[in-house]
Protein backbone atom coordinates (compact mmCIF):
# COMPACT_ATOMS: atom_id res chain seq x y z
CA UNK A 1 0.00 0.00 0.00
CA UNK A 2 1.41 3.40 -0.99
CA UNK A 3 1.77 6.48 1.16
CA UNK A 4 -1.42 8.44 1.83
CA UNK A 5 -2.09 11.53 -0.29
CA UNK A 6 -1.89 13.67 2.82
CA UNK A 7 -0.01 12.82 5.99
CA UNK A 8 0.48 15.17 8.92
CA UNK A 9 2.42 14.25 12.04
CA UNK A 10 3.19 17.59 13.54
CA UNK A 11 2.68 20.19 16.21
CA UNK A 12 1.77 23.68 15.06
CA UNK A 13 2.42 26.59 17.39
CA UNK A 14 1.64 30.20 16.63
CA UNK A 15 2.55 31.23 20.15
CA UNK A 16 5.29 29.46 22.10
CA UNK A 17 3.87 26.62 24.20
CA UNK A 18 0.33 26.74 22.79
CA UNK A 19 -0.46 24.07 20.17
CA UNK A 20 -2.99 25.10 17.53
CA UNK A 21 -2.79 21.55 16.16
CA UNK A 22 -1.01 18.50 17.48
CA UNK A 23 -1.14 14.90 16.39
CA UNK A 24 -1.46 12.92 13.23
CA UNK A 25 -3.88 13.19 10.34
CA UNK A 26 -4.14 11.17 7.15
CA UNK A 27 -6.30 11.48 4.07
CA UNK A 28 -6.51 9.32 0.99
CA UNK A 29 -8.17 9.91 -2.36
CA UNK A 30 -11.88 10.59 -1.85
CA UNK A 31 -13.86 12.90 0.39
CA UNK A 32 -12.80 13.75 3.94
CA UNK A 33 -14.77 16.13 6.12
CA UNK A 34 -12.93 17.71 9.04
CA UNK A 35 -15.36 18.94 11.64
CA UNK A 36 -14.93 20.60 14.99
CA UNK A 37 -15.89 23.63 17.07
CA UNK A 38 -14.29 27.04 16.60
CA UNK A 39 -10.62 26.98 17.56
CA UNK A 40 -10.32 23.23 17.01
CA UNK A 41 -7.35 23.66 14.65
CA UNK A 42 -9.17 22.90 11.39
CA UNK A 43 -7.88 25.90 9.44
CA UNK A 44 -4.41 25.44 10.89
CA UNK A 45 -4.43 21.84 9.67
CA UNK A 46 -5.44 22.92 6.16
CA UNK A 47 -2.78 25.64 6.06
CA UNK A 48 -0.12 23.15 7.13
CA UNK A 49 -1.23 20.78 4.35
CA UNK A 50 -1.22 23.63 1.82
CA UNK A 51 2.41 24.40 2.76
CA UNK A 52 1.74 28.01 3.65
CA UNK A 53 2.96 27.71 7.24
CA UNK A 54 6.71 27.94 7.61
CA UNK A 55 8.71 25.41 9.64
CA UNK A 56 8.98 28.18 12.24
CA UNK A 57 5.39 27.28 13.20
CA UNK A 58 5.21 23.62 12.10
CA UNK A 59 7.32 21.16 14.08
CA UNK A 60 7.16 17.67 12.66
CA UNK A 61 6.39 16.12 9.31
CA UNK A 62 3.85 17.18 6.71
CA UNK A 63 3.66 15.16 3.48
CA UNK A 64 1.47 15.85 0.48
CA UNK A 65 1.83 13.33 -2.36
CA UNK A 66 4.99 12.24 -0.59
CA UNK A 67 6.61 15.68 -0.56
CA UNK A 68 6.94 18.39 2.07
CA UNK A 69 4.72 21.14 0.67
CA UNK A 70 6.74 23.98 2.20
CA UNK A 71 10.24 22.88 1.21
CA UNK A 72 9.35 20.98 -1.98
CA UNK A 73 7.24 23.83 -3.29
CA UNK A 74 6.65 22.18 -6.69
CA UNK A 75 3.99 20.01 -5.08
CA UNK A 76 1.84 23.09 -4.52
CA UNK A 77 0.82 22.86 -8.16
CA UNK A 78 -1.23 19.83 -7.14
CA UNK A 79 -2.78 21.46 -4.08
CA UNK A 80 -5.73 23.85 -4.35
CA UNK A 81 -6.82 25.79 -1.28
CA UNK A 82 -9.96 27.88 -0.85
CA UNK A 83 -9.37 29.92 2.27
CA UNK A 84 -12.02 30.74 4.83
CA UNK A 85 -10.82 34.33 5.03
CA UNK A 86 -10.89 35.51 1.39
CA UNK A 87 -7.47 37.10 1.52
CA UNK A 88 -5.59 35.47 -1.34
CA UNK A 89 -5.81 38.40 -3.72
CA UNK A 90 -4.74 41.95 -3.07
CA UNK A 91 -7.61 44.39 -2.76
CA UNK A 92 -6.46 46.69 -5.56
CA UNK A 93 -6.02 43.86 -8.03
CA UNK A 94 -8.80 43.49 -10.61
CA UNK A 95 -10.84 40.30 -10.57
CA UNK A 96 -9.66 39.32 -14.04
CA UNK A 97 -6.00 39.90 -13.18
CA UNK A 98 -6.39 38.02 -9.89
CA UNK A 99 -7.88 34.91 -11.46
CA UNK A 100 -5.55 34.96 -14.48
CA UNK A 101 -2.57 35.34 -12.20
CA UNK A 102 -3.71 32.42 -10.07
CA UNK A 103 -4.23 30.22 -13.14
CA UNK A 104 -0.76 31.09 -14.49
CA UNK A 105 0.92 30.54 -11.14
CA UNK A 106 -0.67 27.10 -10.94
CA UNK A 107 0.55 26.31 -14.45
CA UNK A 108 -2.97 26.26 -15.90
CA UNK A 109 -4.22 27.74 -19.15
CA UNK A 110 -5.35 31.36 -18.69
CA UNK A 111 -8.27 30.65 -21.04
CA UNK A 112 -9.74 28.54 -18.24
CA UNK A 113 -10.61 31.72 -16.37
CA UNK A 114 -13.49 32.60 -18.74
CA UNK A 115 -14.91 29.11 -18.33
CA UNK A 116 -14.80 29.22 -14.53
CA UNK A 117 -16.16 32.76 -14.40
CA UNK A 118 -19.18 31.69 -16.43
CA UNK A 119 -19.68 28.58 -14.33
CA UNK A 120 -19.73 30.56 -11.09
CA UNK A 121 -21.65 33.53 -12.49
CA UNK A 122 -18.86 36.06 -12.00
CA UNK A 123 -19.14 37.65 -15.47
CA UNK A 124 -20.24 41.04 -14.11
CA UNK A 125 -17.04 41.30 -12.10
CA UNK A 126 -14.80 40.97 -15.14
CA UNK A 127 -15.14 44.69 -15.77
CA UNK A 128 -11.69 46.34 -16.07
CA UNK A 129 -12.40 48.55 -13.02
CA UNK A 130 -13.81 45.78 -10.84
CA UNK A 131 -11.25 45.35 -8.07
CA UNK A 132 -11.19 42.65 -5.43
CA UNK A 133 -11.43 45.23 -2.61
CA UNK A 134 -14.77 46.51 -3.88
CA UNK A 135 -16.45 43.11 -3.72
CA UNK A 136 -18.68 41.87 -0.92
CA UNK A 137 -17.53 39.14 1.45
CA UNK A 138 -19.68 36.56 -0.36
CA UNK A 139 -18.26 37.41 -3.77
CA UNK A 140 -14.71 37.30 -2.46
CA UNK A 141 -15.54 33.86 -1.05
CA UNK A 142 -16.66 32.92 -4.56
CA UNK A 143 -13.24 33.99 -5.83
CA UNK A 144 -11.71 31.63 -3.29
CA UNK A 145 -13.88 28.80 -4.57
CA UNK A 146 -12.99 29.76 -8.15
CA UNK A 147 -9.41 28.83 -7.22
CA UNK A 148 -10.54 25.21 -6.81
CA UNK A 149 -12.21 25.25 -10.23
CA UNK A 150 -9.09 26.79 -11.81
CA UNK A 151 -6.82 24.09 -10.39
CA UNK A 152 -7.58 21.37 -12.90
CA UNK A 153 -4.27 19.62 -12.26
CA UNK A 154 -4.72 19.49 -8.49
CA UNK A 155 -4.69 16.15 -6.64
CA UNK A 156 -5.52 17.63 -3.25
CA UNK A 157 -8.44 20.05 -2.82
CA UNK A 158 -8.79 21.92 0.45
CA UNK A 159 -12.01 23.83 1.11
CA UNK A 160 -12.17 25.80 4.32
CA UNK A 161 -15.85 26.30 5.21
CA UNK A 162 -18.87 26.96 3.02
CA UNK A 163 -19.83 30.20 4.75
CA UNK A 164 -20.75 33.22 2.67
CA UNK A 165 -21.70 31.19 -0.39
CA UNK A 166 -25.17 31.05 -1.88
CA UNK A 167 -26.84 27.60 -2.16
CA UNK A 168 -26.29 27.24 -5.96
CA UNK A 169 -22.57 27.93 -5.51
CA UNK A 170 -22.40 25.47 -2.60
CA UNK A 171 -24.06 22.81 -4.77
CA UNK A 172 -21.83 23.50 -7.77
CA UNK A 173 -18.73 23.42 -5.59
CA UNK A 174 -19.66 20.18 -3.87
CA UNK A 175 -20.65 18.55 -7.18
CA UNK A 176 -17.31 19.57 -8.66
CA UNK A 177 -15.37 18.30 -5.65
CA UNK A 178 -17.32 15.04 -5.62
CA UNK A 179 -16.48 14.48 -9.28
CA UNK A 180 -12.81 15.19 -8.56
CA UNK A 181 -12.93 12.80 -5.58
CA UNK A 182 -14.42 10.09 -7.79
CA UNK A 183 -11.47 10.57 -10.14
CA UNK A 184 -9.12 9.83 -7.25
CA UNK A 185 -8.34 13.30 -5.94
CA UNK A 186 -8.12 13.88 -2.20
CA UNK A 187 -10.78 16.37 -1.13
CA UNK A 188 -10.74 17.80 2.39
CA UNK A 189 -13.71 19.92 3.46
CA UNK A 190 -13.50 21.76 6.74
CA UNK A 191 -16.65 22.81 8.56
CA UNK A 192 -17.98 23.44 12.04
CA UNK A 193 -21.58 22.82 11.07
CA UNK A 194 -22.85 19.23 11.65
CA UNK A 195 -25.56 19.80 9.02
CA UNK A 196 -22.90 19.65 6.32
CA UNK A 197 -22.25 16.03 7.27
CA UNK A 198 -25.62 15.14 5.75
CA UNK A 199 -24.20 16.06 2.34
CA UNK A 200 -21.62 13.35 2.70
CA UNK A 201 -22.34 10.21 0.75
CA UNK A 202 -19.05 8.42 1.41
CA UNK A 203 -15.55 8.95 2.71
CA UNK A 204 -14.39 9.81 6.20
CA UNK A 205 -15.17 12.30 8.91
CA UNK A 206 -12.44 13.53 11.22
CA UNK A 207 -13.53 15.27 14.41
CA UNK A 208 -11.08 17.81 15.81
CA UNK A 209 -11.17 19.56 19.16
CA UNK A 210 -8.58 21.58 21.02
CA UNK A 211 -6.01 21.01 18.25
CA UNK A 212 -6.27 17.21 18.48
CA UNK A 213 -7.99 14.52 16.45
CA UNK A 214 -10.85 13.40 18.66
CA UNK A 215 -12.31 10.71 16.46
CA UNK A 216 -12.12 9.30 12.93
CA UNK A 217 -15.43 8.06 11.50
CA UNK A 218 -15.09 5.68 8.58
CA UNK A 219 -18.65 4.55 7.78
CA UNK A 220 -22.11 5.99 7.37
CA UNK A 221 -23.54 3.89 10.22
CA UNK A 222 -20.78 5.04 12.55
CA UNK A 223 -21.52 8.61 11.53
CA UNK A 224 -25.23 8.21 12.24
CA UNK A 225 -24.40 6.80 15.64
CA UNK A 226 -22.05 9.67 16.37
CA UNK A 227 -24.50 12.32 15.24
CA UNK A 228 -27.23 10.82 17.38
CA UNK A 229 -25.23 11.98 20.42
CA UNK A 230 -26.03 15.55 19.56
CA UNK A 231 -29.45 16.69 20.72
CA UNK A 232 -31.01 20.07 20.10
CA UNK A 233 -34.06 21.67 21.59
CA UNK A 234 -36.00 23.38 18.80
CA UNK A 235 -38.81 25.79 19.62
CA UNK A 236 -41.20 26.35 16.73
CA UNK A 237 -44.13 28.75 16.98
CA UNK A 238 -46.94 27.72 14.63
CA UNK A 239 -50.54 28.64 13.91
CA UNK A 240 -53.28 26.17 12.88
CA UNK A 241 -52.74 22.68 11.46
CA UNK A 242 -51.57 19.70 13.48
CA UNK A 243 -48.40 20.55 15.46
CA UNK A 244 -48.01 16.90 16.52
CA UNK A 245 -46.99 16.05 12.94
CA UNK A 246 -43.45 16.96 14.02
CA UNK A 247 -43.30 13.74 16.07
CA UNK A 248 -43.42 11.57 12.93
CA UNK A 249 -40.10 12.83 11.59
CA UNK A 250 -37.10 10.46 12.01
CA UNK A 251 -34.51 11.72 14.47
CA UNK A 252 -37.08 13.43 16.74
CA UNK A 253 -36.93 12.19 20.31
CA UNK A 254 -39.83 14.06 21.91
CA UNK A 255 -42.44 16.67 21.06
CA UNK A 256 -44.46 18.80 23.45
CA UNK A 257 -47.10 21.24 22.34
CA UNK A 258 -48.40 24.25 24.25
CA UNK A 259 -51.68 24.81 22.48
CA UNK A 260 -53.16 28.25 21.97
CA UNK A 261 -53.91 30.74 19.22
CA UNK A 262 -50.32 30.19 18.33
CA UNK A 263 -49.00 26.83 19.48
CA UNK A 264 -45.46 26.43 20.78
CA UNK A 265 -43.92 23.14 19.63
CA UNK A 266 -40.86 22.01 21.61
CA UNK A 267 -38.92 19.32 19.81
CA UNK A 268 -35.89 17.45 21.11
CA UNK A 269 -33.93 15.87 18.32
CA UNK A 270 -31.13 16.24 15.82
CA UNK A 271 -30.63 19.56 14.13
CA UNK A 272 -30.47 17.93 10.69
CA UNK A 273 -34.12 16.99 11.21
CA UNK A 274 -35.18 20.64 11.39
CA UNK A 275 -35.96 20.98 7.67
CA UNK A 276 -37.98 17.75 7.70
CA UNK A 277 -39.85 18.91 10.82
CA UNK A 278 -40.76 22.20 9.19
CA UNK A 279 -41.88 20.40 6.04
CA UNK A 280 -44.02 18.03 8.12
CA UNK A 281 -45.58 20.93 10.04
CA UNK A 282 -46.35 22.87 6.88
CA UNK A 283 -47.65 19.69 5.25
CA UNK A 284 -50.16 19.34 8.11
CA UNK A 285 -51.44 22.87 7.53
CA UNK A 286 -49.37 24.75 10.16
CA UNK A 287 -48.13 28.28 9.46
CA UNK A 288 -44.65 28.61 10.94
CA UNK A 289 -43.98 31.94 12.66
CA UNK A 290 -40.69 31.52 14.49
CA UNK A 291 -37.94 28.94 14.91
CA UNK A 292 -35.25 28.86 17.61
CA UNK A 293 -32.83 26.10 18.49
CA UNK A 294 -30.19 25.41 21.08
CA UNK A 295 -27.76 22.51 21.52
CA UNK A 296 -28.44 20.66 24.76
CA UNK A 297 -26.01 17.75 24.30
CA UNK A 298 -22.77 18.96 22.68
CA UNK A 299 -21.52 16.95 19.73
CA UNK A 300 -17.84 17.68 20.19
CA UNK A 301 -17.31 16.00 23.54
CA UNK A 302 -14.88 13.18 24.26
CA UNK B 1 -2.31 8.61 -10.81
CA UNK B 2 1.05 9.49 -12.30
CA UNK B 3 4.22 8.75 -10.39
CA UNK B 4 5.82 11.28 -8.10
CA UNK B 5 8.81 11.58 -10.42
CA UNK B 6 6.66 12.50 -13.41
CA UNK B 7 4.73 15.01 -11.32
CA UNK B 8 7.95 16.64 -10.24
CA UNK B 9 9.32 16.86 -13.76
CA UNK B 10 6.28 18.84 -14.85
CA UNK B 11 6.42 21.35 -11.98
CA UNK B 12 5.61 24.67 -13.56
CA UNK B 13 7.77 27.70 -14.00
CA UNK B 14 5.46 29.62 -16.22
CA UNK B 15 7.16 31.25 -19.21
CA UNK B 16 4.54 33.99 -18.99
CA UNK B 17 5.54 34.96 -15.49
CA UNK B 18 8.27 37.40 -16.40
CA UNK B 19 6.03 39.10 -18.92
CA UNK B 20 3.32 39.33 -16.28
CA UNK B 21 5.64 40.89 -13.72
CA UNK B 22 6.73 43.51 -16.23
CA UNK B 23 3.12 44.23 -17.16
CA UNK B 24 2.00 44.60 -13.58
CA UNK B 25 5.04 46.65 -12.69
CA UNK B 26 4.34 49.03 -15.55
CA UNK B 27 0.75 49.29 -14.46
CA UNK B 28 1.53 50.28 -10.91
CA UNK B 29 4.68 52.33 -11.37
CA UNK B 30 5.07 56.01 -10.56
CA UNK B 31 3.81 57.20 -13.94
CA UNK B 32 0.33 58.11 -12.84
CA UNK B 33 -1.25 61.55 -12.24
CA UNK B 34 -1.53 61.23 -8.45
CA UNK B 35 2.13 60.39 -8.05
CA UNK B 36 3.13 63.14 -10.47
CA UNK B 37 1.08 65.78 -8.60
CA UNK B 38 2.41 64.56 -5.26
CA UNK B 39 5.96 64.82 -6.58
CA UNK B 40 5.38 68.37 -7.82
CA UNK B 41 4.09 69.48 -4.40
CA UNK B 42 6.98 67.74 -2.70
CA UNK B 43 9.52 69.41 -5.03
CA UNK B 44 8.04 72.84 -4.36
CA UNK B 45 8.33 72.32 -0.61
CA UNK B 46 11.90 71.07 -0.90
CA UNK B 47 12.83 74.00 -3.13
CA UNK B 48 11.38 76.43 -0.58
CA UNK B 49 13.50 74.84 2.18
CA UNK B 50 16.66 74.84 0.03
CA UNK B 51 16.07 78.52 -0.88
CA UNK B 52 16.06 79.41 2.81
CA UNK B 53 19.05 77.23 3.71
CA UNK B 54 21.34 77.90 0.76
CA UNK B 55 20.25 81.41 -0.12
CA UNK B 56 19.88 80.42 -3.79
CA UNK B 57 17.01 81.69 -5.88
CA UNK B 58 13.89 79.53 -5.95
CA UNK B 59 14.46 78.37 -9.53
CA UNK B 60 17.89 76.98 -8.84
CA UNK B 61 16.69 75.36 -5.59
CA UNK B 62 13.90 73.73 -7.59
CA UNK B 63 16.50 72.42 -10.03
CA UNK B 64 18.50 70.86 -7.17
CA UNK B 65 15.42 69.26 -5.67
CA UNK B 66 14.30 67.99 -9.09
CA UNK B 67 17.57 66.27 -9.85
CA UNK B 68 17.82 64.66 -6.44
CA UNK B 69 14.23 63.51 -5.99
CA UNK B 70 13.69 62.84 -9.68
CA UNK B 71 16.40 60.26 -9.74
CA UNK B 72 15.42 58.84 -6.37
CA UNK B 73 11.78 58.66 -7.45
CA UNK B 74 12.66 56.47 -10.39
CA UNK B 75 13.69 53.77 -7.96
CA UNK B 76 10.19 53.60 -6.45
CA UNK B 77 8.07 51.48 -8.76
CA UNK B 78 5.50 49.98 -6.41
CA UNK B 79 6.41 46.44 -5.36
CA UNK B 80 3.98 44.39 -7.42
CA UNK B 81 0.72 44.73 -5.49
CA UNK B 82 -1.08 41.79 -7.15
CA UNK B 83 1.55 39.41 -5.81
CA UNK B 84 0.19 39.25 -2.28
CA UNK B 85 2.05 37.15 0.25
CA UNK B 86 -0.98 34.86 0.48
CA UNK B 87 -0.98 34.22 -3.26
CA UNK B 88 2.76 33.65 -3.48
CA UNK B 89 2.57 31.25 -0.54
CA UNK B 90 0.21 29.06 -2.57
CA UNK B 91 2.26 29.22 -5.78
CA UNK B 92 4.39 26.21 -6.72
CA UNK B 93 7.45 28.39 -7.10
CA UNK B 94 10.60 28.84 -5.13
CA UNK B 95 9.95 31.95 -2.99
CA UNK B 96 13.52 33.07 -3.59
CA UNK B 97 13.13 32.61 -7.31
CA UNK B 98 10.07 34.81 -7.47
CA UNK B 99 11.72 37.46 -5.32
CA UNK B 100 14.71 37.49 -7.65
CA UNK B 101 12.44 37.86 -10.64
CA UNK B 102 10.68 40.66 -8.81
CA UNK B 103 13.94 42.47 -8.01
CA UNK B 104 15.26 42.03 -11.54
CA UNK B 105 12.06 43.27 -13.16
CA UNK B 106 11.92 46.30 -10.88
CA UNK B 107 15.56 47.09 -11.48
CA UNK B 108 15.19 46.88 -15.25
CA UNK B 109 12.11 49.05 -15.07
CA UNK B 110 13.83 51.58 -12.82
CA UNK B 111 16.81 51.75 -15.19
CA UNK B 112 14.48 52.18 -18.14
CA UNK B 113 12.75 55.06 -16.34
CA UNK B 114 15.69 56.40 -14.31
CA UNK B 115 18.16 57.42 -17.00
CA UNK B 116 15.72 59.10 -19.40
CA UNK B 117 13.82 60.80 -16.58
CA UNK B 118 17.02 62.25 -15.09
CA UNK B 119 18.11 63.37 -18.54
CA UNK B 120 14.71 64.91 -19.24
CA UNK B 121 14.89 66.77 -15.92
CA UNK B 122 18.42 68.04 -16.37
CA UNK B 123 18.34 69.09 -20.04
CA UNK B 124 15.68 71.83 -19.78
CA UNK B 125 17.14 73.07 -16.49
CA UNK B 126 20.54 73.47 -18.19
CA UNK B 127 18.88 75.12 -21.19
CA UNK B 128 17.16 77.80 -19.07
CA UNK B 129 20.34 78.34 -17.07
CA UNK B 130 19.22 76.93 -13.73
CA UNK B 131 21.92 74.24 -13.92
CA UNK B 132 25.49 74.66 -15.15
CA UNK B 133 26.41 73.06 -18.48
CA UNK B 134 28.64 70.59 -16.61
CA UNK B 135 25.47 68.85 -15.41
CA UNK B 136 24.89 67.54 -18.94
CA UNK B 137 27.63 64.95 -18.66
CA UNK B 138 27.18 61.21 -18.77
CA UNK B 139 28.89 60.98 -15.38
CA UNK B 140 26.44 63.29 -13.65
CA UNK B 141 23.34 61.75 -15.22
CA UNK B 142 24.53 58.23 -14.52
CA UNK B 143 25.49 58.75 -10.89
CA UNK B 144 22.39 60.79 -10.13
CA UNK B 145 20.18 58.04 -11.58
CA UNK B 146 21.93 54.78 -10.82
CA UNK B 147 22.71 54.84 -7.12
CA UNK B 148 19.18 55.21 -5.77
CA UNK B 149 17.87 52.66 -8.26
CA UNK B 150 20.20 49.92 -7.15
CA UNK B 151 20.65 50.57 -3.50
CA UNK B 152 17.61 52.31 -2.04
CA UNK B 153 15.45 49.24 -1.42
CA UNK B 154 18.24 46.94 -0.40
CA UNK B 155 20.08 49.10 2.10
CA UNK B 156 16.99 50.63 3.67
CA UNK B 157 15.19 47.30 3.81
CA UNK B 158 18.19 45.70 5.49
CA UNK B 159 18.77 48.54 7.91
CA UNK B 160 15.25 49.44 8.86
CA UNK B 161 13.19 46.26 8.58
CA UNK B 162 15.31 43.14 8.36
CA UNK B 163 17.76 43.68 11.21
CA UNK B 164 15.13 44.38 13.92
CA UNK B 165 13.00 41.43 12.71
CA UNK B 166 16.01 39.13 12.93
CA UNK B 167 16.69 40.45 16.42
CA UNK B 168 13.06 39.92 17.50
CA UNK B 169 13.05 36.39 16.12
CA UNK B 170 16.42 35.59 17.68
CA UNK B 171 15.08 36.74 21.06
CA UNK B 172 12.03 34.44 20.52
CA UNK B 173 9.66 37.32 21.13
CA UNK B 174 6.18 36.29 19.94
CA UNK B 175 4.60 38.86 17.68
CA UNK B 176 1.14 38.96 16.21
CA UNK B 177 -0.80 41.11 13.81
CA UNK B 178 -2.30 44.37 15.00
CA UNK B 179 -1.59 46.52 18.03
CA UNK B 180 0.45 44.93 20.83
CA UNK B 181 -1.72 42.93 23.23
CA UNK B 182 1.04 41.49 25.40
CA UNK B 183 4.08 43.03 27.12
CA UNK B 184 6.38 40.97 24.87
CA UNK B 185 4.67 42.29 21.75
CA UNK B 186 5.06 45.76 23.16
CA UNK B 187 8.77 45.08 23.63
CA UNK B 188 9.04 43.96 20.00
CA UNK B 189 7.25 47.08 18.82
CA UNK B 190 9.58 49.23 20.93
CA UNK B 191 12.61 47.56 19.37
CA UNK B 192 11.24 48.33 15.91
CA UNK B 193 10.41 51.96 16.69
CA UNK B 194 13.66 52.77 18.45
CA UNK B 195 15.72 51.03 15.78
CA UNK B 196 13.90 52.71 12.90
CA UNK B 197 14.14 56.17 14.45
CA UNK B 198 17.83 55.81 15.27
CA UNK B 199 18.62 54.62 11.74
CA UNK B 200 16.60 57.47 10.21
CA UNK B 201 18.38 60.04 12.34
CA UNK B 202 21.84 58.63 11.55
CA UNK B 203 21.17 58.31 7.81
CA UNK B 204 19.52 61.73 7.70
CA UNK B 205 22.43 63.35 9.52
CA UNK B 206 24.85 61.81 7.03
CA UNK B 207 22.99 63.05 3.94
CA UNK B 208 25.15 65.72 2.31
CA UNK B 209 22.38 68.06 1.21
CA UNK B 210 23.47 70.97 3.42
CA UNK B 211 27.20 70.24 3.67
CA UNK B 212 29.86 68.62 1.46
CA UNK B 213 30.85 65.04 2.24
CA UNK B 214 34.45 66.19 2.54
CA UNK B 215 33.57 68.18 5.65
CA UNK B 216 32.88 64.94 7.55
CA UNK B 217 35.66 62.93 9.28
CA UNK B 218 36.88 60.09 7.01
CA UNK B 219 35.20 57.28 8.97
CA UNK B 220 31.85 59.09 8.83
CA UNK B 221 32.30 59.63 5.10
CA UNK B 222 32.73 55.88 4.72
CA UNK B 223 29.61 55.18 6.81
CA UNK B 224 27.60 57.73 4.83
CA UNK B 225 28.67 56.31 1.47
CA UNK B 226 28.08 52.70 2.45
CA UNK B 227 24.80 53.03 4.30
CA UNK B 228 23.15 56.07 2.82
CA UNK B 229 21.95 55.20 -0.67
CA UNK B 230 21.60 58.87 -1.59
CA UNK B 231 24.94 60.17 -0.31
CA UNK B 232 26.97 60.01 -3.51
CA UNK B 233 24.31 61.17 -5.92
CA UNK B 234 23.35 64.07 -3.64
CA UNK B 235 27.00 65.02 -3.22
CA UNK B 236 27.46 65.06 -6.97
CA UNK B 237 24.23 66.99 -7.55
CA UNK B 238 24.99 69.70 -5.04
CA UNK B 239 28.61 70.12 -6.14
CA UNK B 240 27.56 70.35 -9.79
CA UNK B 241 24.78 72.81 -9.11
CA UNK B 242 26.82 74.99 -6.75
CA UNK B 243 29.77 74.87 -9.10
CA UNK B 244 32.15 73.34 -6.56
CA UNK B 245 34.32 70.47 -7.82
CA UNK B 246 33.31 66.97 -6.66
CA UNK B 247 36.07 64.56 -5.65
CA UNK B 248 37.31 62.44 -8.58
CA UNK B 249 36.50 59.19 -6.76
CA UNK B 250 32.76 59.88 -6.56
CA UNK B 251 31.81 58.32 -9.90
CA UNK B 252 33.90 55.11 -9.63
CA UNK B 253 32.82 54.68 -6.01
CA UNK B 254 29.21 55.06 -7.07
CA UNK B 255 29.56 52.34 -9.66
CA UNK B 256 31.34 49.94 -7.31
CA UNK B 257 28.77 50.39 -4.54
CA UNK B 258 25.85 50.17 -6.97
CA UNK B 259 27.22 46.97 -8.48
CA UNK B 260 27.84 45.44 -5.05
CA UNK B 261 24.34 46.19 -3.78
CA UNK B 262 22.78 45.04 -7.03
CA UNK B 263 24.49 41.66 -6.78
CA UNK B 264 23.52 41.41 -3.11
CA UNK B 265 19.94 42.29 -4.03
CA UNK B 266 19.72 39.57 -6.65
CA UNK B 267 21.34 36.88 -4.52
CA UNK B 268 19.53 37.76 -1.27
CA UNK B 269 16.34 39.57 -2.18
CA UNK B 270 14.88 41.15 0.92
CA UNK B 271 11.20 41.84 0.39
Amino acid sequence: MGAPAVLVKARVEYLPGIAAFEGSFEAEGGFTIVIGPNGAGKTTLLHAIAGILSPYYVKGDVRVLGANPYREYWVKKYVALARQEPSTFDYWCTVETALTLYALLKGEDAALVREVVEELGLQDYMHPFSKVGTLSFGTRRKLEVAKLFLSKSARVYLLDELIGLDPPTVNKTLDYLRSRAEEGACVILVTHDPRHLQMMTGGRVVVLKGGRVLRVIESRSELEKYLSRSLYEMIIVVEGGDPRAAGKVPGVESVSVEAGARSVVRVRGRLESLNSILEALMGSGCRVHRVEYDEITPLFEE
Amino acid sequence: MRSLRSLRSSAPVSPQLFWLIARLNARYCLLNPVNALGRLISLTLQAAILTQVWGLNFGRSFAVASVITGAVGASYPRPLPPFSHSLLAEAPLNPRYIKRLNVSARTLLAIAIGFPSTLLLVAPLVYVGLLPASAMTIRFITVAAIIPIFSQQTIFSLLIFQIPELLIRWLRIPTGIGPPAHPMELAAELIRVVWRDCVFVIVGALTPVYFPLASLPPYLQAVAILFNPYALSIELARSTILGTPAPAWVAPAAFIIAAAWFIFNIVYPME
